[in-house]
This record gives structure tokens, sequence and C-alpha cells, in this order.
């Protein structure tokens, strides 16, 4: 068992489930600025949704993120909220452990380090949305490739940014 | 038989058989016909369908959505419109309806299944597939803790805005993510930290088993159910794959 | 007696702190004992209990000199989850330690934990929920429950486990004053008839001290003095004398003047699934006011303050703040001039340092960088935390985050500050303190609405009282007055009769008398709702204690 991937005390575990439904929050928030701003793309969900499943991992580790991912799907599906939601089941999941093992290699004190683990994360999770697309929606796989490219470059970035800045804080904070 | 007196498992396999058809039919009449069968189902044990009405108006603008971008893009079958650089094909339509209902059915299914039993039964479901009781009762936990949270954000949303916070434009409210999110996150690490403790003091995870209020106990008809399904989804995939077989060999 | 817990600690280091948070500190709980730990914002109490549940080095990291041993142990040796033999904990937030979603199933998480067959469980879940008084509830949903009730189901659910040592922290911050006296009153027969050990963090001096048999006062993180609860009380009564003269004379030479600040003109609300929010609401706000609005919980004070500041929109009457009528397009402006306090300060807490925080309002304002800072060191140190500047504001004990927040609002330099129940969740002395420092501005010629459910409070700082009973207002009243009207409130669940109130009591009775008299709490008429053997009455605990 390595240390810097795994941890399954009860803190983890509780605060894998609360963190996944505020995760969820969050992206029934930024989906609605999205369905005004950019419907097709969801530039804002989907770094939201990278943020998330990189800060759970640094958080709580595995299998914190695996679970707040699928907290996330489920209570999308139950809701009725999001039809893309079983989809996200796997990209939650996969993203989730994607990060874990390019996290464990980087000490993640650079900004570098979350931008690589980032990178990691967004081009999975935009994979999993786009076979969906093209899947389930019939859509053209380079209309498809494109626009997870695009979604991925943009999380890959300012989502890498915001969970090093707002891990720190919680760092600092001393809640954790 | 209400759908709730049947085990968590039997709704699982009837889950696993849904999502099957809607990914693996093509036609519309194919997708149709799983999809009113799924609610069929849902009507007949519960005689209500008024849950579902929340998806309506999301399938309706996904459907919308989907339409949208077919007509764009799509370049199957033949030309039909042109006007400029916009082109319509004759298989955008179609392609657009098995999309909505391939959506459909999976956003269905899905809700089917994850409201039709109790948190504890779910959890009892997964102590049955091995999964160690620390994580199979998380299932509760977070069911107790949705309404909880969401209530949460709008009080802090409120709290923003007294000191100032402006949430009318979507510049706004981009703007006012940060500064909502952040207390909300602080809280909910507070809460996560706080209810474990209150947890692991009255005990959680002392020893591997757990004295539980329930149990599940599948029945024969379950047994039934679930068989049958499962020969349902070998069969098809059997009629699918083997002529593939034969054909290389 | 036997020995329980045996507390050494030479000094307790939180990580990259370099200040101790607990020190020299020594001392041993025998069985039967009925500690009530009391001190100052940040003094250690609660951290003083985690090292006794465990909490601390096993949950919580920081390096301990010293030893905690209970019932021979060390605490160190043991695992977190096998404290439950030993020590029952009950926090505050009773909703953050509720885990199931029904009554029942969350009395009996423990129990399951301990894997107790299932008869058992039943009959032990029955036992408990009857003694904290909550029969009949086991299929209520736990969303659904009060602050009160939910704080006794959780007390339900630590009691079933039947551990020697039962730790509290502020056990009754969330109940009314009958329900506080009904649980101090039940745990103090536990700790007679079942030699129960109790440690308890105190929220408010009154009842718990008829119980108690040792008070630790704590101060920057040692135990200050140890005094027998006689002394602790009498201390007390002469200190709250001082600060009633002081605010008397307030309330009577306050002479209002006819400057409306705020006017709410037949103005009712109603909520989504029609329940009624307020109901005909009329009101004026003077200027200089500190006015408190008394009520029930869910008579309607919250919403009336939400209408005030246009959270809510009413669906009839008109709201006049700074004689503007409250539209969307004025809404930021009368925001900058009227400041609103949460029950929770933790609701606005998003930056990283105390400074930025409290600089947030001015900052979205556009201000000049050095008015923001000089603003921000005058309303640190008004609250007193501008030592604190530069630390995260979640390192800040939760009575110095509701300083916080207080500042953060005075950085707006508002008129009006509306205050909804500012001392929930605080002991005593931080809820005067917050309490002392409203009075101050209050003073410097602010407008204060106070919303409240402690008479004490706005007996003793308001000059204007207005009681709401289900969303409408019965009673608007000079507090000078409120003599007159004792009668009235009482019929409507606000019994000012039952404070601890020492203008009615001559000071040098009171080394005399029995503290239940002093208190001036009556005997509950209904019979005792627990089922643990005894019956004795108030009384004779008195008698057995002292």
């Amino acid at each position: 068992m390595n240390e810097k991937v795994f941890r399954t005390d009860t803190k983890a575990l509780v605060g894998s489930v609360i963190i996944g439904i505020v995760m969820l929050i969050m992206m029934q928030v930024t989906g609605r600025i999205d369905a005004i701003l950019d419907p097709t793309l969801l530039l804002l969900n989907g770094t939201c949704w990278a943020f998330f499943t990189g800060l759970i991992v640094l958080m709580y580790r595995q299998p914190a993120g695996i679970i707040a991912g699928v907290v996330e799907a489920v209570v999308a599906m139950a809701t009725g909220y999001s039809p893309l939601a079983f989809f996200f089941l796997f990209a939650n999941v996969l993203g989730s452990i994607v990060y874990s093992l390019i996290a464990r290699k980087f000490s993640m004190e650079k900004l570098s380090h979350h931008i690589i683990a980032m990178l990691g994360t967004a081009v999975t999770g935009n994979l999993c949305v786009m076979v969906g697309l093209i899947y389930v929606f019939h859509l053209d796989w380079k209309i498809a490739l494109l626009s997870s490219s695009l979604t991925a470059f943009v999380g890959t970035i300012v989502a890498g940014i915001l969970t090093k800045s707002v891990y720190g804080a919680l760092q600092k904070s001393s809640l954790l | 038989m209400e759908l709730s007196k049947l085990d968590p498992r039997t709704k699982l396999a009837w889950y696993a058989l849904m999502i099957y058809f809607s990914l693996s039919s093509g036609t519309a009449v194919q997708l149709g016909l799983v999809l009113v069968v799924g609610i069929m189902a849902s009507f007949i044990l519960t005689r209500s369908l008024k849950q579902y009405k929340v998806m309506i108006m999301i399938l309706l603008l996904l459907g919308l959505q989907i339409l949208i971008v077919q007509l764009i893009f799509c370049r199957e079958g033949v030309l039909l419109y042109q006007w400029g650089i916009l082109k319509i094909y004759s298989e955008a339509l179609p392609l657009a309806i098995t999309g909505i209902l391939k959506a459909s059915i999976i956003v269905f299914a899905s809700m089917q299944f994850f409201t039709s039993a109790s948190p504890q039964e779910f959890t009892l479901m997964l102590m049955k597939f091995k999964v160690p009781y620390r994580f199979a009762m998380l299932v509760g936990l977070g069911v107790r803790f949705l309404p909880l949270l969401k209530a949460e954000y709008v009080s802090i949303i409120d709290s923003q805005c007294t000191r100032g916070l402006k949430m009318e434009t979507i510049r706004d409210k981009i703007k006012a993510i940060i500064p909502t999110f952040m207390p909300f996150l602080y809280r909910s690490v507070r809460r996560a930290t706080e209810t474990a403790l209150a947890m692991e003091l009255r005990g959680y995870g002392r020893s591997k088993a757990r004295t539980f209020s329930s149990a599940l106990a599948i029945k024969h008809y379950d047994i039934a159910l679930i068989s049958a399904m499962l020969l349902v989804i070998i069969l098809s995939l059997a009629s699918k794959i083997l002529p593939l077989i034969y054909s290389i060999i | 007696m036997k020995t329980i817990v045996n507390v050494k600690i030479e000094k307790l280091v939180f990580p990259q702190e370099e200040k101790p948070a607990l020190k020299n500190i020594d001392f041993e709980i025998k069985q039967g004992d009925f500690i009530v730990i009391t001190g100052g914002v940040a003094s250690g109490k609660s951290i003083l209990l985690h090292t006794i549940t465990g909490a601390i080095p096993h949950y919580h990291e920081a390096e301990l000199t010293g030893q905690v041993t209970i019932l021979g142990q060390d605490i160190k040796d043991m695992r977190l989850n096998r404290m439950s033999d030993y020590v029952g904990y009950m926090m505050q937030e009773p909703h953050n330690q509720i885990i199931s979603l029904e009554v029942y199933e969350d009395v009996a998480f423990g129990l399951g934990n301990l894997e107790i067959p299932l008869h058992q469980i039943d009959q032990t879940v029955k036992r408990a929920l009857e003694f904290v008084g909550l029969t009949g509830y086991e299929s209520r949903q736990t969303a659904s429950l009060s602050g009160g009730q939910a704080q006794r189901v959780v007390l339900a659910g630590v009691l079933a486990l039947n551990a020697p040592l039962l730790i509290l922290d502020q056990p009754t911050a969330e109940l009314d004053p009958q329900g506080r006296y009904e649980l101090y009153q039940r745990l103090g027969q536990l700790n007679i008839t079942q030699k129960l050990t109790i440690v308890l963090v105190m929220d408010r001096i009154e009842e718990v001290l008829n119980y108690a048999n040792r008070v630790f006062y704590m101060r920057d993180g040692e135990i200050g003095k140890e005094c027998s609860p006689e002394d602790y009380y009498k201390e007390q009564i002469e200190h709250r004398l001082g600060r009633l003269n002081y605010n008397t004379s307030f309330n009577s030479t306050n002479d209002m003047s006819k400057d409306i600040i705020a006017e709410m003109t037949k103005v009712s609300y109603e909520y989504n699934n029609d329940l009624p929010g307020c109901e005909d609401i009329n009101f004026n706000i003077y200027q200089g006011d500190f006015l408190a609005i008394i009520g029930l919980n869910g008579s309607g004070k919250s919403t009336l303050a939400k209408l005030l500041i246009g959270l809510l929109k009413p669906s009839k009457g008109e709201i006049k703040v700074f004689n503007q009528t409250l539209t969307t397009e004025n809404l930021t402006k009368t925001r900058t001039q009227a400041g609103f306090l949460f029950q929770n300060p933790d609701y606005q807490i998003f930056a990283s340092t105390v400074a930025e925080e409290v600089g947030f309002s001015l900052k979205l304002r556009g201000e000049q960088p050095e008015v923001i800072e000089q603003t921000i060191d005058e309303c640190l140190h008004f609250v007193g935390l501008l030592d604190y500047k530069e630390m995260h504001p979640h390192r800040l004990s939760r009575g110095q985050r509701q300083l916080l927040a207080l500042a953060s609002i005075l950085v707006s330099d508002p008129e009006l500050i509306i205050a909804d129940e500012p001392t929930s969740g605080l002991d005593e002395t931080q809820g005067y303190m917050i309490m002392d420092k409203l009075f101050e501005l209050s003073q410097q010629g602010k407008t204060i609405l106070l919303i409240t459910h402690d008479l004490n409070m706005a007996k003793d700082y308001s000059n204007r009282l207005v009681a709401l009973h289900n969303h409408r207002i019965q009673l608007d009243i000079l507090t000078r007055d409120l003599d007159q009207h004792l009668d009235t409130l009482k019929a409507m669940g606000l019994n000012f009769y039952n404070l601890m109130s020492f203008n009615r009591e001559t000071p040098t009775s009171t080394s005399n008398t029995p503290y239940s008299a002093t208190l001036g709490v009556e005997s509950p008429t209904e019979a005792p709702m627990f089922n643990f053997s005894s019956t004795s009455s108030l009384k004779e605990v008195n008698d057995g204690t002292f």
C-alpha cells in the first residue's frame, strides 16, 4: 500500500461523500452558467469537474476520489439533473485514478506538478465524455474531438491553478 | 407485488438490462419500445410517474441541442438543403431521434434504479457484494447530507450578498463563484471532520461485522427474474458475437 | 472513589504553531465527578475535551508531552473506535453528529457497531429515547428535527452506549431555557443514580451549577483555577450585577430620536410552500435604537430580518430603508449602509487571511488600497483581532470568527446593523463579548436590530422590544416598561419570569438561598421522563451534591 495513494480512515470516507455532494452542487451552479454562455462546450462545467476531481484526491486520496466521483454521478442521475451523468460516472472514476497515479510521482508543491496531473485527468475525463457524445448522441467524431480537446485544455490550465491555490488555502486553515 | 418489495439486486439486473438495450439497439423503433417497456414497468409497480416529471424539461432541452448539432454537423445521407455553408443531410433527423431516445432510456433507467430502494437497502446490497460496511454505509450518509448542504449553500449566498456581492448578471455570477464556494468548502470540510469523529467515537469500523436493523433475503421470484434477465443479455450478446466469430472462421 | 481519568499534560502543540494550545495541566477525574469547564475565548476548553476523548492525538495531529490515561490505560495506545467503551462524547452542532435518516437508526448506530443483538438494541434505543424525552420519535426523519430535538437525539445515541464517562461540549447551545433546565436535570440524575462521571464545557452558568461539584476556569491553555460551584457562582453574580447596572443606565437614559431609519408598512411574506413567513408587519426602526426582536423558533424573526435587507421580497406591503423603497436597483447601495451579522460566521469566511476577509466588502466597492488597509486595521482593533491579521480565519475559535464576521461588516461603516442570533453556538462569556461590542457600537450612534431567542440578552441590552408570535407583531414596547407586559409575553411562550434575574434578587441573599430559588427556575410540573430508576427531586440533588 502506498500512503500517497491510499487512505481509508473514516475522515477520508466521510469527507469523500460530503465533498462529492459539494461537487455536485457546484457542478449544478457552473452548469447553469454554461447553459447560457456556451451550452455545447461546457467550459466552466468541465473546469469545475477537473478541479474537484483533483482536489478530492489531494485532500483525501483514494478510494475517496472514486467514492466522491460515484456520489456525484449517482446523485446527478437519481435527481435527473444531468442526462450525461451516466458517462460522468466513468469519467469521474477514471479521471480520479489517473490523477492519483500521476500525483504519486510528484511532491505536488509546484504549479507544474498540478498542471501535469490535471492534464492527465482532463484528457481522460473528456475522452469518456467524447465517447458518450459519439456513441449516444451520434455526434461527428471530429466535432466531438474538437469540443473535448478545447474543454480539456481550458480545464487543465484553470483547474490546475485552482487546485494548487485552494489546496494551499485548505492546508493553511488546518481544517484537514 | 410492489417495486419496493423486490430485492435491490433484481432492480440492479433490470437496470443493467435497460442500459444494455439502450446501447445495443440501433433503430428508433427498438429504442422506443425499450423506453415504453421501462416506463410501463415503473407505472405498473408504483402507479405513479410523478417523480420523472423533472427530467422531461431537461430531456427536451437536450433533444433540441442534439437536433441543432446534428442539423449543422451531420454529413451522412444525401444533401437535402444548402444555404451558404449550412448543409442539411437526410440522416440528421433519424440520428437525432435515436440519440435522444438513447439518452432518454439511460436517464430514465438511472433515475428508476437509484430511486427504487431505500439507502439502507442499497447498503445491504453492497454488503452482499462483499463491500465492507464502512464503505457501504456511506450511501445513507450521502442521502442525509444532500439537503443539508443544499440549504447551506443558499445561506452562504445570502450571507455574501449582504456584504455587497452581486448576483444579477452572468458576469456577477461567475465572479461570485469563488466567494461563495470557499466558505462552502471550509464549512463542508469542518462538517466532514466532525461527523467522522462522532462516528468513530461511536465505534464505527471497530470490527468487520455490524448489526443492522434489517436484512436482505432474496426470494424465489427474485432469483427467477434475475436469471431471466441475465439470460436475455447473454442470448442477445451471443446472437451478435457468434456470427462475427463464424465469419472469421 | 475510583479514578477514571488522569490527565498530565506538560504541553500540547499543534503542527505549524509555536504557542502550546494546552500547558501545565494536571488533574484527576474521579468516578461520580461532575466537572464544569469554563473560560474565555480560545482558552483551550474544547481542546482539553479532545485530549480526553482521544481525538487528540488520534484524529487531530498534535504533539503531546505528557500522558492521559483512562481507567489506567494510556489513550495514545487505544484505537479511537474502541473509546466508546470508556467515553461518550457529544460535540456542538448536533446536525453534524446525526448519521442516519431516521431517529431510531441514529440512536442504534453505535450499538450496531458494537455488534449487539437486534432485540437488545431495540430495548436500549427505546430506553434512551425515553430518557431524553423523545418517545415516539423512532421513525421520524432526522432532517425534520429542530436544533433542540437533534441535540437530544445525539445525546440518546451517546448514552445508549453506556460509557462510564460522559463528555459534553456546550450541550444546551441549541435549547431554550425549559429544554436546558430539563437536560441538566437529567444529567444530574444520571450523575447521582448511575454514578455517571460527567465533564462538560459550559454554555450558560445557570442551571448546571446545581449539579456540578467542580469548576475549572481555563485561561490561555491552562487551568487557571479550580473552585467550587458556590464560589464560582458568587463571583459571576458580582460580575453580572456590574454589567447589569451599566446597561440599565443605557436603557433608561437613551431618549429616542424620531429619525426613522427603516419602516415596514403592512408587510407580508409567504414562502413558496404556502408557509407564512410574516403577516401584516407594521413597524419603524428609529435612529439609535437598540431594538430586540424576540419570539419562539419559527415565529418569523429571521424572515423579518431578511425582508429588511432585501434577501426576500415582500408579497404584500412596502419596506423603506433609509427613506427609500427597496428595489433591485438600490439594493446594493442599501446594503452598504446596513450590515447583516449572520448566526454562523462560517457562511461568509472565504479568504486565506483575516485581513483579506475583512477587506472583502471594501474591495467589492473598489476603494483605494490605503483606505482599505487603514479601515481593516481599525476594525480589527475594535474587535480585538489585530494580532491575528495574517492568520487563516479558520484557525480562530468560533467566538473569534464571530468577531471577525462583525469586523467585516463594520468596514463598510453601516448605519444599521442587523444581527440574527449572533450569539448562537457561543458560550456565555463569548456571547456577552459579542453583545458588548454591539452595545459599544450602539453608544457610538449606530442603530442595532438584534434578533434573538435569548431573553436575557434582549432584556439587558435593548431599549426596545418587539415580540413576534405566529408571524405577527404582538408587542412593541420600551424595554424599561417590560415589567408591565410580563404576562402577555409569557402567554406567547416568552417567559421572562424564568430568567436568572438579578434585579429582583438582592445580591446578599444569594449565599444562603438554594440555587434553584436564586435562579428563579420553577420545577417542571410534568412527570420526569427518564427511566433510569431514581426519582429524586431537584432539592435532593442539591443536598447530595453539596
